[in-house]
């Protein structure tokens, strides 16, 4: 049975809809009101508060710690400065993805590493002869995502940090309500946002800061099911739903390479060792077999198959996580693995895994959409992710 | 691509390690016309095959007393006697005594031995003849084993099946009651199987003994069979072998190196390996602890497993997996080395009066460890981390068969102490080494209770000091267990067991290695054979 996360005690209060999932074992809001619409736009229009704790975060530090986390990612750190964090995936050994997530290099020899799943053991064994220490912090710190237009506003109000300063994808300490805590300029919504690390014990007193300053911001907490659009419109991956961990395939299909996920500009092959390393670089020699694209869907094409049945056109506000065929002439081409309406963009959007020579955008595709229970097929054309990439994400200083 | 950034200096090969197998490896890659260059970090080669000066005026085999033996086809392909080698023939093989006063010596000639064990035992008198001759019997069908690359099991391609088919077809020459024995033999408890055979204890035990020789396991231990059954098939014998050379077992070393020489291969000492480069999953080359850089073609690693996956290699060459499994290979050491300078030859108690005809008998193996549970009690605290109260020893006194060890009437004596666990449970065995060898003389003064008078000098080494001295991972003497888990197909790993590593370009040839053990050879001589393979094609 799940647990509360650090914030739980606030977020039960608040969550009228009583609709909790598990996420790594916690209790984790879906959607706050009955249906996530203001939650969504919370994230796109205003200032939106989301409990990312389930987070696993572990903290490596020791004189080899830059050289322990150098060889378990695929990116090269001797290009990441202090206070600067990247997304990266690592690999096993054949190459495959094991997990995603964030480094943020803290100090010289300190980093705080984010991963959607356990990766304590992985860590372990890549650790002999490194005179590394590795600790799993995830019930030691807990994290908020702030995330929308209005959020650098907000936290300028209530935290003491340098927040004109801090660039995308860069991390500062500062301090919120007098509690130490560390902000980094990210998110999993493409927006402008904020990730905020918190000591544990002390995790309420930040939230309950932020949601009373919020008020004059439009601050909504938001579920999973807001950020799930959010995230595909950004063209952000999610294990499990768009790719899996190769710790956990059972056939080849099922395992997954850095450029089979458009990831191949975060494999840094002229490092000069690091896990995976000779299987990238045969695959790089051999080419890819599939890729990961976006694939926008044709609505009138949509519109043309409901009114074949005498429908008007309906589709679901929330994000579909169900894989369905992707086709290209009469062949399958591939799986649309996520798939939602776009609110901004009044575009239904897919992320889809098709075989290379379908991944060209403007390749025009059909992907199946069943209504009343019967197959049809709607065009749909591969476009370049993200969907939506607003300027404020990345301007500094911040509006 | 790799060829074209290949050094224009590099050397053909770089072994790390003057060990035996070191300068075996060398020698036949120097007779295939390369030019090896063999580094070894200490002053002296040869490894474990030294001959050190324990005390002024006293040399003593410092580790291994005794070859494997080495191979013949080594001695003669090397020729080895031009360089120097005379074996030593000892007219006993093995002495074991008792501390009652019984001694019990076990001599190559089964008619021999067993006429020695009449008073004894009849029925073990009996035995012995068949019991020596079914070993001489399983050892010859299991030899053609020692001198082949072992198949990768985990993907035999057409030729290793054909090897594997030829072995079965000289197995099944053994006929069924052999090949029943030798299929039961292996993963036996030794106890179990010299019981099998006799009665009286003394000869239980001095055949039990080979099966836990360095290893961490007592003779009720399963699978410590097997170790019989590699001694015989290394010289048809399931009992210790006593395979001296003149000038001790630094001599082999010495006409190893000389041969080598002689053919091309470059030597220095005082060069320590600290690192091996690699660049895209390829070796290139060596760097020695002084910061200096050795390009090479091909890096050929004589040190034990463990040291060169997990210490000259950095972590990231290999694959988490197979570190994993690297880190699970079983080299925890179990045996201390004392080497005396004595005064005199001591009386042991079992052959008074001392004489010429007690020397003789003394001049192979000594095998202390009377019964079965003696040696099982030995092993039990092991177990738990503790040196044993009464250790299991193996012995030997070189200077009876080579005087010129030793000044005029003066010996020194080489003992095997078993057993002597590498990690105690309590304390460090640098305070704990002059306990070890006081219980040591201790154990031995109820065999010769003159011996503690007669020191002159000692030398006492701990599985720690043949970790830090002799570089053996966890001070392991054989490089790693010995045992059916680790041997052939599976020494280091399977998968990994034809001297190739997952490093493209570096190579195994030490001890950890199929054959592996003792002081033979054969590890090197194979792997210099798949290296040349590699190197022609």
């Amino acid at each position: 049975m799940p647990i509360g996360t650090a914030f739980h005690e606030r977020t039960l209060a608040l969550c009228q809809s009583l609709s909790y999932r598990d996420w790594s074992g916690y209790y984790t809001v879906s959607s706050y009101e009955p249906s996530h619409e203001h939650e969504y736009n919370a994230i796109r229009s205003a200032a939106a508060l989301i409990d990312v704790t389930p987070l696993f975060k572990y903290l490596i530090s020791g004189p080899d710690a830059t050289r322990f986390v150098d060889r378990i990612i695929t990116r090269d750190l001797s290009k990441v400065a202090v206070g600067q964090v990247i997304y990266t995936p690592w690999c096993d050994e054949w190459g495959k993805i094991i997990d995603d997530g964030t480094v943020s290099r803290l100090g010289e020899n300190l980093y705080r590493w984010t991963a959607a799943e356990p990766n304590l053991r992985w860590f372990w064994r890549n650790a002999p002869g490194l005179d590394v220490k590795i600790e799993e912090v995830s019930e030691r710190v807990a994290a908020l995502a702030l995330q929308g237009p209005t959020s650098a506003r907000l936290l300028k109000r209530v935290a003491e940090a340098d927040l004109d300063g801090l660039r995308y994808f860069r991390v500062t300490s500062g301090k919120i309500a007098g509690i130490p805590v560390d902000i980094s300029r990210t998110g999993y919504t493409g927006d402008l946002g904020y990730e905020i690390w918190v000591p544990w014990d002390r995790a309420l007193a930040v939230w309950d800061a932020l949601m009373v300053a919020g008020a004059a911001f439009d601050l909504h907490p938001a579920g999973m099911l807001a950020l799930d659009v959010a995230r595909i419109e950004a063209g952000l991956l999610l294990i499990d739903v768009d790719f899996a961990s190769s710790r956990k395939a059972v056939i080849d299909a099922q395992r997954y390479s850095p450029w089979e996920l458009g990831l191949g500009r975060l494999v840094a092959l002229d490092k000069p060792a690091f896990v995976g390393r000779q299987a990238l670089l045969a695959e790089r020699t051999r080419g890819h077999a599939r890729e990961t694209v976006g694939l926008e869907i044709d609505w009138p094409s949509v519109e043309a198959v409901y009114e074949k049945v005498g429908l008007p056109p309906a589709v679901s506000p929330i994000a579909s996580r169900v894989a369905v065929p992707v086709y290209r002439g009469g062949a399958q081409a591939g799986r649309a693995t996520s798939t939602t309406w776009s609110p901004t963009l009044k575009k239904l959007i897919a992320i889809a895994l098709v075989a290379r020579e379908h991944a060209s955008p403007g390749t025009r595709l059909e992907m199946e959409l069943t209504v009343e229970a019967v197959r049809y097929r709607v065009h749909a054309t591969v476009t370049k992710t993200p969907f939506f990439n607003p300027p404020r994400k990345t301007k500094t200083p911040p509006d | 691509m790799t060829a074209a950034r290949v050094d224009a200096r590099a050397r053909d090969v770089v072994i790390i390690g003057a060990g035996h197998n070191g300068l075996v490896a060398a020698a036949y890659l120097a007779q295939a016309g390369l030019k090896p260059l063999v580094l070894e970090r200490r002053d002296l080669i040869g490894g474990r095959a030294v001959t050190d000066e324990i005390h002024p005026g006293f040399r003593c085999p410092a580790l291994c007393h005794s070859a494997g033996p080495l191979d013949g086809r080594i001695a003669r392909e090397l020729d080895l006697a031009r360089h120097g080698l005379e074996w030593l023939a000892p007219e006993v093989r093995v002495l074991a005594l008792a501390p009652d006063g019984h001694a019990l010596a076990l001599h190559d000639d089964a008619a021999r031995t067993a006429a020695g064990l009449q008073p004894l035992s009849a029925r073990d008198a009996a035995a012995y003849p068949e019991f020596a001759a079914c070993f001489a019997r399983l050892g010859a069908a299991l030899r053609p084993l020692l001198a082949m690359t072992p198949p990768t099991a985990a993907r035999a391609g057409a030729r290793d099946l054909w090897k594997l088919l030829t072995l079965g077809r000289r197995l099944r020459g053994l006929g069924k009651k052999d090949l029943f024995r030798l299929l039961r033999f292996a993963p036996m408890a030794v106890a179990d199987l010299a019981a099998e055979w006799f009665e009286s204890e003394l000869l239980r035990a001095t055949i039990a003994a080979r099966g836990i020789f360095a290893s961490f396991a007592g003779p009720w231990s399963a699978g410590t069979g097997v170790a019989l059954l590699l001694q015989a098939a290394h010289d048809g014998h399931a009992t210790a072998p006593a395979a001296f050379a003149r000038g001790g077992m630094g001599a082999i070393s010495q006409a190893l190196a000389a041969s080598a020489r002689a053919l091309g291969a470059e030597i220095r000492t005082g060069a320590a390996v600290s690192r091996i480069a690699v660049r895209d999953g390829v070796a290139h080359g060596v760097v020695l602890a002084s910061g200096e850089e050795i390009a090479a073609r091909v890096v050929v690693s004589d040190a034990d497993p463990r040291s060169t996956y997990l210490h000259l290699l950095d972590g990231a060459c290999l694959s988490p997996d197979f570190t994993s499994k690297m880190r699970n290979y079983r080299s925890v050491g179990t045996v201390a080395k004392v080497n005396l300078a004595l005064s005199r030859l001591p009386r042991f108690s079992a052959l008074a009066p001392a004489g010429p005809e007690g020397a003789r008998l003394l001049s192979g193996r000594i095998h202390i460890g009377p019964d079965i549970d003696y040696l099982e009690r030995a092993f039990d605290a092991a177990k738990y981390g503790e040196p044993s109260a009464e250790p299991y020893l193996d012995l030997c006194i070189p200077t009876l068969l080579d005087p010129g060890l030793a000044p005029a009437g003066a010996h020194v004596m080489s003992i095997h102490a078993q057993f002597a666990p590498y990690a105690l449970r309590s304390g460090d065995w640098a305070a704990r080494t002059d306990a070890l060898g006081r219980q040591v003389l201790k154990t031995l003064a109820t065999y010769a209770p003159d011996l503690p008078e007669l020191i002159v000098g000692a030398q006492v080494l701990t599985p720690v000091d043949l970790e830090q001295r002799y570089g053996l991972a966890g001070g392991h003497l054989l490089h790693g267990e010995a045992a059916l888990d680790q041997l052939f197909a599976f020494r280091p790993l399977i998968g990994w067991a034809q001297y190739r590593s997952p490093i493209a370009r570096l190579y195994l040839c030490g001890a950890g290695t199929h054959p592996g053990g003792g002081v033979t050879g054969l590890s090197g001589r194979n792997a210099s054979r798949e290296i040349w393979k590699d190197l022609r094609s």
